[in-house]
């Protein structure tokens, strides 16, 4: 029996939509022509970016005028994914969708073939809000709380984050240098083993994204005590930020969609739009809401580029204070 | 010189090489400084293992030879190697891969599997036909197709060919 | 709780539902079988899809490629001597052996039996304790799992039976690879040696299928090569009449074997069971250790590695006995302990449910039809695994000179696509090289690639505990649970030594 598996995958959810809407695309764009267009993750399948893409994979499609295949290139640490985009036909049908730490903080403290200025954003799709959490027993329950311990006992808290670098390692840092608090940073595998840390009573503090902490806050398991966002987080509104707490750090991760800077900008444009377009339909807009994707407000290209250079500039200031060799 | 004391020999060297090269590198070489311990830790137990594994090689087979009973040390199932079928071999598939894979990315997927399993099939199979020849490889092919291109969407960059 | 599982049949054993777990499993075996790929691939690219099924049949479909893809791994380990899966390497050890034996359906029906009550047992586990056995899954820190790794290394020495030397000397090579790319705890790049594309480190399916696969199928090509060049007639016709004389009849496994290797399995099913609910220990680990353990509390240690067939069902019941416990973070914590078990939180999320504690409360009915589900797709496994059996043991017959540059091709092919990297591929070819090296000088192969698999999680944990010690040694023997292991390895190690004393 044969099964075609990638027609299902890529088209089950867009494929029904697809047949009913036919390839209705306005012809007059200079030419996003109907080859697939391959979303480029440098992460491992079954992530939230891989959620993420796979909901603009099924709904986009039909706007796209072409089938769009979600493709995970993990590989060198997601290097490869970036050198995949990067190499491509700069005709708009290889893109990438990363967080900050793929496109900045790599190109900047690594010996990267690219500049940041050569990744061209196109979607802002979400801005992840990094969350700092303890066990529900544990003594520090609040902002203010860590501060206190922290700088009676400088160095006795253990803090487990991802990555060293990572989007939940930097905003520590920051708030370190603001603050000259002192802890112990632990990097791990990632949120999974934090938590499990936490969970377990192996480590103090931990930092992950609000998603992925939201059934055990609301079970009582753990508590969040701040975010280091602007605006409270939508699925975690009663956790403060570091800002309601009277400390000025606030390190949102935007999530977004890029074009390798050689793509022309009418087909930059026209992907920026039809990719909107998907997200706005109220199928794209069900999923998100299931899979707490935060795909509420997705903007453009103008805002993309404005939060991209913002974080830039944030993200250098940090790495240029490590002292990395 | 018999076969089992050269091999243990070049292995026990091929050991004791490799784990003296590597805490030079450790000395020698840029490590990122870690907190408390070295970054450098695991790696450097790793040469130390090889370094003791060597020596205990070599010992037992010094041991055994001076006592004579070198046949002692042989594994059942250890069975001799033709070295110049291997070489052959290696030289035909793994440099054959590399070959194979670079017109892969290059030429095409399909293309250059129906060639290169014809290469492997004619210099390999004993007993190969011209019937076999020319209908084993297109078969190949078409199997990586339907399985890779039709059922899994693999990704390749655009390549010459089919 | 029986009460729970008998409403919630009405919902898994909807005709829909059991065609969906009956594709599913059709597909993973024969993803399975394919060097490189895995159900995991599989349920990645289906994940949309869920969102458009009824939770159930959803349910149903991801199962039945997973259970379908752990079996199917052991296929093309058995007949080709190259790994399908990960999990199936520690199989290809013995089975490929059993095979040129002339015993492919054998060791096929060993590995059958053995990988639905190695997952049947694990699915009992997670469906009546999984919440207490999650309780101790999480009171492993760094310090403990630090423990663990060291009681495994101790069991890769143990493995090498004989030439403990040169498997230490193995295992510190696999740990040596596995240190290439960057480093866990300053992010700085080590050991690469000036190459972007190992900046990331070596990925595991082409070190494994390299060092297992490639190897073998390399030397496979050289006795092809020298019989071709030496006009070898009389092999060609033993080769023939083999085929001639394979008798399928003659290759039942009988039920006196099959009660043999029973020790065996259910070694594998306990240690796979426990293995799978670690966060982060893996399908290869639980399948090693539970062949260490078997050949050592074997009657027959000397079999092992020449196609026995207890090391088949130790190794195959392991790997699959992680199938049904790799769930149990996940449920209990919403915690993935494993890529697969990450996927299927994954399909949770897009269903509406969150993995976590509040999973079982919110969605009984549905987690209580999965449970079903993951108990009678072991079935359907069985029943499909026993209809395609005589069929593939024949494959496992043809002619090598056709069969062995197919499977070749396959196997680079089958890497690149698992991960997208061509990087993986030069790696593929480079483990190639290096397993035949190791090879020619008799070194064991088993301790490398074990050495591989834990040396980033053993010095993860080494640095991680040393960190929150404050970089004092003593950190590592604060816990009680890591003193056990400590113990508990000296205490194998001990009664090893007596137990060969009192053989010679």
């Amino acid at each position: 029996m044969s099964f075609p598996l990638s027609k299902t995958a890529i088209a089950v959810g867009s494929a029904m939509l697809t047949l009913a809407a036919g390839s209705a695309l306005a012809s007059d764009g200079p030419s996003l022509g109907s080859d697939p267009i391959r979303i480029v993750m440098p992460y491992g399948a079954g992530g939230s970016t891989d959620i993420t893409a796979r909901i603009i994979a099924a709904n986009a499609a039909e706007h796209c005028g072409s089938r769009i295949d979600v493709v995970s290139m993990p590989g060198a640490g997601g290097m490869e994914g970036l050198q995949f985009v990067a190499d491509a036909e700069p005709d708009g049908h290889t893109i990438l969708m990363a967080d900050y730490s793929a496109t900045i903080t790599q190109t900047l403290t690594e010996d990267t073939p690219w500049e940041v200025d050569d990744w061209a954003p196109i979607v802002h799709l979400t801005d992840w809000k990094p969350t700092v959490y303890v066990k529900a027993d544990h003594d520090i329950q609040s902002i203010d709380d860590w501060i206190e311990m922290a700088e009676a006992n400088p160095g006795s808290l253990v803090f487990g984050h991802a990555d060293p670098l990572s989007l939940v390692h930097l905003p520590l840092v920051l708030l370190e240098q603001e603050t000259g608090i002192e802890n112990v940073h632990l990097p791990t595998t990632g949120g999974g083993e934090t938590r499990t840390m936490i969970l377990g009573g192996h480590i103090d503090l931990g930092m992950t994204l609000p998603p992925s902490i939201v059934s055990n806050v609301n079970s009582g398991e753990v508590t969040a005590i701040g975010v280091f966002a602007d605006e409270r987080s939508d699925v975690l509104p009663d956790v403060p930020t570091f800002q309601e707490a009277g400390y000025d750090v606030s390190f949102e991760a935007p999530l977004l969609v890029y074009t390798f800077g050689t793509v022309p900008e009418e087909i930059q444009q026209q992907l920026s739009e039809c990719i909107m377009t998907g997200l706005e339909s109220d199928t794209a807009q069900a999923m998100g809401q299931q899979a707490s994707a935060g795909l509420e407000n997705v903007q453009g290209r103008d805002s993309a580029r404005a939060v991209y250079e913002a974080t830039t500039e944030r993200v250098r200031d940090v790495v240029a204070s490590l002292d990395l060799d | 010189m018999n076969r089992t004391i050269t091999r243990e020999l070049l292995s026990g060297a091929l050991m004791l090489g490799l784990g003296i090269a590597g805490l030079l590198h450790i000395q020698y070489g840029a490590w990122r400084p870690a907190p408390l311990v070295p970054s450098y830790i695991m790696p450097q137990t790793a040469y130390y293992f090889l370094i003791g594994s060597a020596l205990w090689v070599l010992g037992i087979l010094g041991l055994y030879a001076l006592r004579g009973k070198v046949s002692a040390l042989e594994r059942p199932g250890g069975d001799a190697q033709d070295l110049v079928a291997v070489g052959v071999s290696c030289a035909l598939m793994l440099g054959g891969g590399l070959v194979y894979f670079w017109m892969v990315l290059n030429v095409g997927l399909i293309v250059s599997t129906v060639l290169f399993n014809a290469v492997l099939v004619a210099v390999l199979a004993p007993n190969v036909s011209l019937k076999g020849l020319l209908i084993v490889p297109p078969l190949v092919g078409l199997a990586v197709w339907v399985l890779f291109q039709r059922m899994i969407g693999i990704t390749l960059p655009p390549s010459l060919l089919f | 709780m029986v009460d729970l599982l008998i409403e919630a049949s009405a919902l898994a054993f909807h005709p829909y539902v059991l065609m969906y777990v009956f594709l599913g499993v059709l597909l993973g075996i024969t993803l399975g079988a394919i060097p490189g790929l895995s159900g995991d691939m599989a349920i990645a690219l289906l994940l949309p899809f869920v969102f458009f099924l009824e939770p159930a049949m959803a349910m149903g479909l991801l199962v039945g490629i997973y259970k379908g893809g752990l079996f199917g791994g052991s296929i093309a380990a058995i007949s080709f001597g190259v790994p399908g899966t990960p999990g199936a390497a520690a199989t290809s050890i013995d089975g490929y052996q059993a095979k040129l034996k002339g015993k492919p359906s054998k060791a096929l029906h060993t590995a059958l039996y053995s990988s639905v009550i190695g997952d049947t047992t694990s699915d009992l586990v997670l469906i009546f304790i999984a919440v207490p056995l999650a309780a101790v899954a999480l009171t492993f820190g760094p310090i403990e799992f630090f423990a663990l790794y060291a009681f495994s290394l101790i069991l890769i020495a143990a493995l090498s039976q004989g030439m403990v030397a040169k498997g230490l000397a193995v295992a510190a090579i696999g740990i040596l690879l596995a240190m290439i790319g960057r480093d866990p705890i300053t992010g700085a790049s080590r050991l690469t040696f000036g190459m972007p594309g190992l900046s990331g480190g070596l990925s595991l399916i082409p070190v494994l299928i390299g060092i297992f696969a490639i190897s073998e199928v390399v030397i496979q090509g050289s006795k092809l090569w020298r019989r071709k060049v030496d006009k070898l007639m009389d092999d060609v016709a033993e080769q023939a009449s083999l085929l001639q004389g394979y008798d399928i009849r003659k290759d039942k496994l009988t039920w006196p074997e099959f009660k043999a290797t029973l020790k065996a399995t259910y070694i594998g099913a306990a240690v796979g069971t426990f293995i799978g609910a670690l966060p982060g220990a893996g399908q290869s680990l639980a399948a090693f250790m539970s062949y260490g353990l078997a050949q050592r509390f074997s009657r027959k240690p000397e079999e092992f590695g020449k196609g026995s067939l207890e090391g088949i069902a130790s190794a195959e019941s392991g790997n699959s006995a992680t199938a049904g416990s790799t769930f149990i973070p996940l449920f209990a914590f919403g915690i993935p302990g494993s890529a697969t078990a990450a996927l299927f939180g994954a399909a949770f999320i897009l269903m509406g449910m969150t993995p976590g504690p509040s999973l079982l409360t919110d969605n009984t009915e549905i987690i209580y039809a999965l449970f079903l589900t993951l108990i009678f797709a072991n079935l359907v496994n069985l029943v499909l695994g026993k209809f395609l059996l005589p069929y593939y043991s024949r494959i496992a017959m043809i002619q090598p000179g056709y069969m062995i540059p197919a499977v070749f091709i396959l196997a680079i092919v089958g890497t690149y696509a698992a991960n997208n990297s061509v990087v993986d591929v030069w790696v593929l070819l480079f483990a190639g090289v290096l397993g035949v090296t190791l090879r020619l000088m008799s070194f064991p192969l088993a301790p490398l690639v074990l050495g591989f698999i834990i040396g980033p999680g053993a010095e993860r944990a080494l640095r991680q505990s040393m960190i929150m010690g404050g970089g004092d040694w003593s950190v590592l023997i604060t816990s009680p649970i890591a003193i056990g292991f400590y113990v508990a390895a000296f205490a194998l190690i001990l009664l090893f030594t007596l137990a060969l004393r009192a053989k010679t």
